[in-house]
């Protein structure tokens, strides 16, 4: 049966997959899905810590956290729209400026 | 034993896939993969409440909108989205540090060895202490999530909305 080090382990292993796609990759988007990892490997460690110790705070905390990178990847995608929609436009001083 | 096997596996395939994928599609499906993978854990772990959190929010909406953008953005060679070799190894290097220092760190550490995951009896009462604690202890955070998601949800909205011309 699995205890908490297997998970603790396994937590670590895909936190550092997504923190050398961080430091490796140049594309936004590709940027952005190695922090989703690097989220998801702190709330695996958040629910095994719970769960071990027998209460809820840790489903709380990792649904809270849950929340917070749906707001970090709402707000990246956002402005990655907005870069890809200005690399597009013709260059002038009117409409080269981003407009919030 | 078996089943966290499979599952570390899939998980860490999935991972290393999402991120090695040139096509922003595929990884994002990759990604989506590996966040129905992690929902399942969740699930073994007798956590049922996260892993319908996982499953609904991780891998239904923000899958989604990684998917709606990674149909608009333009397809790029691999020598614009990777970086150089130097830059590799020296990631790698550090990754390799980074994780060989939390491994001996959580072997080493105080961490009960052989315990296993205490039972908290029916979902139903599961479910009752969540909802306990988020409306009593974590009222706060709770709140504070709440305005930061409307925040960002206008945020969002005001950013992308064509100019008028």
């Amino acid at each position: 049966m699995p205890t908490l080090t297997h998970w603790l382990l396994l937590s670590a292993l895909v936190f550092s997959i997504g923190l050398y796609g961080v430091l490796t990759r140049r594309s936004n988007v590709s940027l952005l899905l190695a922090l989703e990892l690097m989220a998801c490997a702190v709330h695996i460690n958040l629910v095994a810590l719970g769960q071990h110790r027998g209460d809820e705070t840790g489903q709380v905390m990792t649904v809270i956290g849950i929340g917070l990178a749906l707001v970090s990847v709402i707000v990246g995608l956002s402005i990655l729209m907005l870069m890809q929609r200005a690399s597009l436009e013709p260059h002038d001083n009117h409409s080269s400026e981003v407009e919030v | 034993m078996v089943t966290f096997a499979v599952v570390s596996g899939l998980i860490c395939i999935g991972s290393i896939q999402a991120l090695r994928s040139q096509d922003a599609l595929r990884g994002t499906l990759w990604l989506g993969l590996t966040f129905i993978v992690v929902a399942l854990a969740y699930a073994s772990m007798d956590a049922l409440f996260a892993a319908g959190a996982q499953g609904l929010i991780c891998a239904g909406v923000v899958s989604l909108l990684f998917l709606r953008v990674g149909t608009l953005m333009p397809r790029v060679s691999s020598s614009e989205t990777v970086a150089k070799p130097q830059r590799r190894i020296a990631a790698l290097a550090t990754t390799g540090v980074f994780c060989l220092l939390a491994a001996s760190a959580i072997v080493t550490g105080d961490i009960p060895q052989s315990e296993p995951f205490v039972h908290q009896g029916t979902y139903s009462a599961s479910l009752e202490r969540i909802g306990h604690l988020l409306f009593t202890w974590h009222m706060g955070a709770l709140d504070i999530l709440a305005i930061i998601l409307l925040v960002s949800a206008i945020g969002a909205t005001a950013i992308v909305r064509k100019r008028n011309a």
